[in-house]
C-alpha cells in the first residue's frame, strides 16, 4: 500500500513526456519487482513533500528536490592551526570566510587574490591540537603569557630569536611536551580560540547565499595520516558548549574510536548532529581502511557499524593527492594515474609499500566495504566521495589558473615549482612543490544554501568530489531507466522519480533485472568541454573476490564504444603549454545517457559510481611556466584532465 | 615564523618577484632544484653566497662613510631567499658587519630584503627610498631606532648629485 502511493505522488510530479516513459516503467514492473522499486528511496512524507501532487504549468513550482550543486570546502586550515602559523599564515578564519564568499583580500605574501566566483560553503577546519596557539602568542593572550613557557616564546619571539622558540615549539608538541598552562581544552587560552573559531562562522554564515560550518581537523595518527575533519551541524551556541577532541594523551587520543565516541557524546550535550570526514589515506601507509584489525583490535561488528555511522564521507582529492584509485590496483584504469602522492607517509619518514595501497585509496575501500559487510553485517566503507583543499593559508583558492597553493610560502612566486615539499634524505622520499595539486572542492545537492541542507545532503551522500572545476554532475540508479530518459532536459525530475541518487542504495534486484544509471553532466560554465563519462562497478564475486570495472558510458565527438564498454580513442589535446591557453574545440559542453550493466548478478554485492572527465587543460605549473617566465623542472606534469567522481549507489541482494 | 616574527615579512617575498617581472629589479632565472649534496648545487651556493656577501660588504662600506662618525643602533639583515642574516654594529664611529650571523640580537633592528634588492641597490639601479616604498624592504624594530637607521640608509644609498 505504502509502495503504491509513494509511486502515485512521484509520478504525478512528472511532465507529461517523462510522465509516459515512467509510466510505461512502471507498468512493466511485476508485482515482486513493485515492491522493491523504491528500495533505498526517503519515506513517504519527504517523499510527498518533494513532489507534490497537484503540478501547476510551471515545471518548477513546488519543485524541493536539490536543483543545483553547491560547491565548498570542508577542509580549510587558518593562522589558528600549529603548523600553517609556523609555515607563515597570518590569514584568520575571517578572513578565509570573506575569501571564500567572494572578498579580494590580501594574501599572506602580500597578493590581492580573489576567486573566480564565490564559493557556497566553508568549513574552517583547524587542527583541535595546539589550536589557535600562534595568533595568541604573537597577540600577547595574557592566559598564554600567564604561562611561563608562554612568555618565554613570546619574550624570544619579540626579541629576535622567533626561529629557536619557533624550533622549541614544535620539538614541544611533537613530543607531547607542552609546559604546563599550554592551551589544551579546559584552559581558558584553548577556550578563546575555540569560541574565535566559532564566532567567524557565526559572522559569516548567511542562510541562502553562504554557509559558514563550524569545524575542525582531527590531526591523529602521526607520520601515518588517520586525519579526519569534524563538522557540526548546528549553530555558535550549540558547538560552544563543547570543545574540540585533540590526539595527545590524557585529554586526547590518536584512535578514531575515541574520536567516535567523543562524537557521541557531542551529539548527546549538544543536541545537534556531527560528522567526520577522513582524507589522505594515500599517506597513511596503509592504516586507513583496514579490513583486518587496527590499533592491535581485530575488526567486529561493533567498529564496522560505529564507522559507517559516523563517516558517511571521505575526501578523496585535495591538495595532497589525489586517492580514488591506483594504477598497481587497476592496471587496465588508464586514468588511474591522476595527481598521484604514493612515495610514503605524511612526513616522508616512512616509504610506501605496494601492499599498502588496498588500504589506502577509495576504489579498493569500497570493494573491501563490500566484503566485510558479508562478514561483519555492515558496510563501514560506504561514504560518498568529496574533496577538499587542506590549504594551510586560509585561501580556499584551488583553480588552476588561480591556485595559491598549500602553505604560506607555496603562494604563487617564480619558486615554487622548483623547491621540494618533503625531502627526507634518509628515506629518499622526495615530493616536490610543483607535485601539490591544485585540488579539490566538494560538490553537494542540497535543497538550499543552509547548514542543515548541507549537512543532511552529507548525512545522505548526496556529494561528489572535484578537482577544481565545477560541472554539474547527475547520478541516478533504478531499475527501470530507458534510453528515451536521457532525452529529458530534467535528468533530475525523472532521476528522482525513477530511481535513488547518488549515495542511495538499490535492494533485492526485481526478477531478470539489471540496475540502470541515469547519468548526467554538464561543464563549468567558464570551464572545460567533457572528455566522457564513465561508470566504475565494484563488486564481490560468486568465489568472494573483489573485482572492479570501468565503462566508458557516454563519449563526447562520436567516439565509439567497442563491445567492451570502452572507447579507445582519446579525446585529443588542444593545450598550448607555452601560452598556457586550449580550446572548448574539442570534447562535448554536456554528456547524458543512459546505462545498464551488462554483467549483473543479482546474487553479488556491488557499487557503482561516475566519474566525469574533462578534456586535457593546463596545469597550474603551465599558468606558473607562462606568468613568471620560468623552465619548468625535467618531469613536472603540466597537462591534466580534471575531474569528478559521484558517491557510488550500492546494490545489496 | 618570520612572518609572525616580523608581522608581513613574507610580502617582501612577492615585492621582488612583482619587481622583477615589472623590470624594476634585473630579472633572475630560478636555480634548479638539485640535490643539496650534489656538487653543482654546492658550487652555485657558493658562488651566490660569496656574491651577495661581497655587496653586503659593500653596502657596509657606504653606510661606514654616511655614518660619519655618529652611533647608530645594531641591526641585522635577513635576506628571505636564502635566509641569511647578517649584523651591523657601528663602533667607535666605525660600522662593523658579522657575515652568516645566527639571527638578531636583542634589541637589533630587523630590516627584511632579498638578495636581488641588496644587488640593485649596489648597482645603484635603486635606492633605498625606492625599494622601501615599493615593499622591497621593510624594517622592524621601535619607532626611534627605525627612523634613525632608515635616514642612514637614505643617506647611504641616495642618488649622486652631479
Amino acid at each position: 500500500m505504502r509502495t503504491h502511493s509513494l509511486r502515485r505522488s512521484k509520478l504525478a510530479a512528472l511532465p507529461a513526456g517523462a510522465l509516459a516513459a515512467a509510466i510505461a516503467g512502471v507498468l512493466a514492473l511485476p508485482t515482486s519487482a513493485s515492491a522493491q522499486a523504491d528500495a533505498g528511496a526517503p519515506d513517504k512524507a519527504k517523499l510527498e513533500k518533494v513532489h507534490p501532487s497537484k503540478p501547476g504549468y510551471s515545471p518548477y513550482a513546488g519543485r524541493t528536490f536539490p536543483t543545483l550543486p553547491l560547491f565548498g570546502d570542508t577542509h580549510l586550515h587558518t593562522s589558528y592551526s600549529l603548523d600553517a602559523g609556523a609555515f607563515g599564515a597570518r590569514l584568520t578564519p575571517k578572513d578565509a570566510y570573506r575569501f571564500a564568499r567572494g572578498e579580494e583580500i590580501t594574501s599572506n605574501t602580500g597578493q590581492p587574490v580573489k576567486l573566480s566566483r564565490p564559493l557556497d560553503f566553508l568549513v574552517v577546519a583547524d587542527h583541535s591540537d595546539g589550536m589557535g596557539f600562534f595568533p595568541q602568542l604573537m597577540g600577547g593572550d595574557p592566559e598564554v603569557l600567564a604561562t611561563p613557557q608562554g612568555r618565554k616564546w613570546y619574550d624570544q619571539i619579540k626579541g629576535g630569536q622567533g626561529a629557536e622558540a619557533a624550533m622549541d615549539i614544535i620539538a614541544s608538541f611533537s613530543g607531547n611536551k607542552m609546559p604546563k598552562g599550554f592551551p589544551t581544552p579546559g584552559t581558558p587560552a584553548y577556550r578563546n580560540a575555540w569560541q574565535e573559531t566559532i564566532k567567524a562562522a557565526e559572522a559569516y554564515n548567511e542562510p541562502g547565499r553562504f554557509t559558514a560550518f563550524i569545524g575542525y581537523e582531527w590531526t591523529a595518527g602521526g607520520s601515518s595520516n588517520l586525519h579526519r575533519n569534524v563538522v557540526f551541524r548546528g549553530n555558535g551556541a550549540q558547538a560552544g558548549l563543547v570543545e574540540p577532541f585533540t590526539t595527545l594523551p590524557p585529554l586526547g587520543s590518536g584512535d578514531p574510536v575515541d574520536l567516535w565516541k567523543w562524537m557521541a557524546a557531542t551529539e548527546q550535550k549538544t543536541g545537534t548532529e556531527v560528522l567526520a570526514i577522513a582524507h589522505n589515506g594515500n599517506v597513511s601507509n596503509g592504516l586507513m581502511f583496514p579490513v583486518v584489525e587496527t590499533f592491535g583490535k581485530k575488526l567486529d561488528r561493533d567498529y564496522v557499524q560505529t564507522r559507517a555511522r559516523w563517516e558517511p564521507l571521505y575526501e578523496v582529492t585535495q591538495t595532497k593527492g589525489t586517492g580514488e584509485a591506483h594504477p598497481f590496483l587497476s592496471p587496465n584504469d588508464e586514468f588511474a594515474n591522476f595527481e598521484l602522492w604514493d612515495k610514503g607517509n605524511l612526513d616522508g619518514t616512512a616509504t610506501k609499500a605496494k601492499d599498502m595501497l588496498e588500504f589506502e585509496y577509495a576504489r579498493s575501500a569500497l570493494k573491501n566495504g563490500l566484503k566485510l559487510e558479508e562478514q561483519l553485517g555492515t558496510n563501514p566503507y560506504k561514504f560518498g566521495m568529496i574533496g577538499s583543499s587542506d590549504a594551510h593559508n586560509g585561501l580556499a583558492a584551488l583553480e588552476e589558473d588561480n591556485f595559491f597553493g598549500k602553505t604560506a610560502p607555496q603562494e604563487p612566486s617564480p619558486e615554487r615549482m622548483t623547491k621540494a615539499f618533503i625531502d627526507n634524505q634518509k628515506t629518499g622520499v622526495k615530493v616536490m612543490d610543483w607535485e601539490v595539486g591544485a585540488s579539490g572542492y566538494a560538490a553537494v545537492w542540497a535543497t538550499e544554501n543552509t547548514r542543515e541542507a548541507i549537512f543532511d545532503a552529507m548525512k545522505r551522500r548526496e556529494t561528489y568530489a572535484t578537482t577544481g572545476p565545477r560541472m554539474a554532475v547527475r547520478f541516478f540508479g533504478g531499475w527501470d531507466f530507458t534510453p528515451a530518459d536521457a532525452n529529458n532536459r530534467m535528468p533530475a525530475v525523472i532521476g528522482y522519480a525513477k530511481g535513488v541518487p547518488m549515495g542511495g542504495d538499490l535492494k533485492s534486484a526485481p526478477q531478470g533485472k539489471s540496475p540502470t544509471f541515469l547519468v548526467a553532466a554538464l561543464k563549468d560554465a567558464i570551464g572545460a568541454n567533457l572528455d566522457r563519462i564513465q561508470v566504475v562497478k565494484g563488486w564481490v564475486d560468486k568465489e568472494g573476490k573483489t573485482q572492479e570495472r570501468v565503462y566508458d558510458v557516454a563519449v563526447s565527438g562520436g567516439r565509439k564504444i567497442e563491445a567492451d564498454g570502452r572507447a579507445k580513442a582519446p579525446v585529443g589535446n588542444t593545450v598550448d603549454i607555452e601560452n598556457a591557453t586550449w580550446a572548448n574545440s574539442i570534447g562535448a559542453p554536456e554528456l547524458i545517457t543512459v546505462w545498464k550493466d551488462p554483467q549483473f548478478d543479482a546474487r553479488q554485492r556491488a557499487f557503482y559510481y561516475a566519474r566525469v572527465i574533462e578534456i586535457p587543460t593546463p596545469r597550474w605549473t603551465a599558468y606558473d611556466a607562462k606568468r613568471f617566465g620560468i623552465k619548468p623542472l625535467p618531469g613536472t606534469t603540466m597537462v591534466l584532465q580534471e575531474r569528478a567522481y559521484t558517491a557510488p549507489i550500492w546494490y545489496t541482494p | 615564523m618570520l612572518n609572525w616574527a616580523y608581522p608581513d615579512a613574507m610580502h617582501v617575498r612577492t615585492a621582488v618577484w612583482m619587481a622583477q617581472a615589472s623590470g624594476v629589479l634585473p630579472r633572475r632565472e630560478p636555480v634548479p632544484d638539485l640535490d643539496p649534496l650534489s656538487v653543482t648545487f654546492r658550487f652555485q651556493q657558493s658562488i651566490r653566497l660569496r656574491d651577495t656577501q661581497v655587496r653586503l660588504d659593500g653596502l657596509r662600506g657606504r653606510l661606514d662613510i654616511a655614518l660619519a662618525g655618529q652611533p647608530m643602533p645594531a641591526f641585522a639583515v635577513v635576506l628571505i631567499g636564502p635566509m641569511l642574516w647578517t649584523r651591523f654594529e657601528s663602533a667607535e664611529g666605525t660600522m662593523n658587519m658579522v657575515p652568516h650571523a645566527t639571527g638578531p640580537a636583542r634589541d637589533d633592528v630587523v630590516i627584511v630584503t632579498d638578495e636581488p634588492v641588496v644587488a640593485a641597490l649596489a648597482e645603484g639601479r635603486i635606492t633605498v627610498r625606492e625599494a622601501r616604498a615599493q615593499g622591497l624592504v621593510k624594517t622592524y624594530g621601535t619607532s626611534e631606532n627605525v627612523v634613525r637607521l632608515s635616514a642612514l640608509l637614505d643617506r647611504a644609498f641616495e642618488p649622486k648629485k652631479h
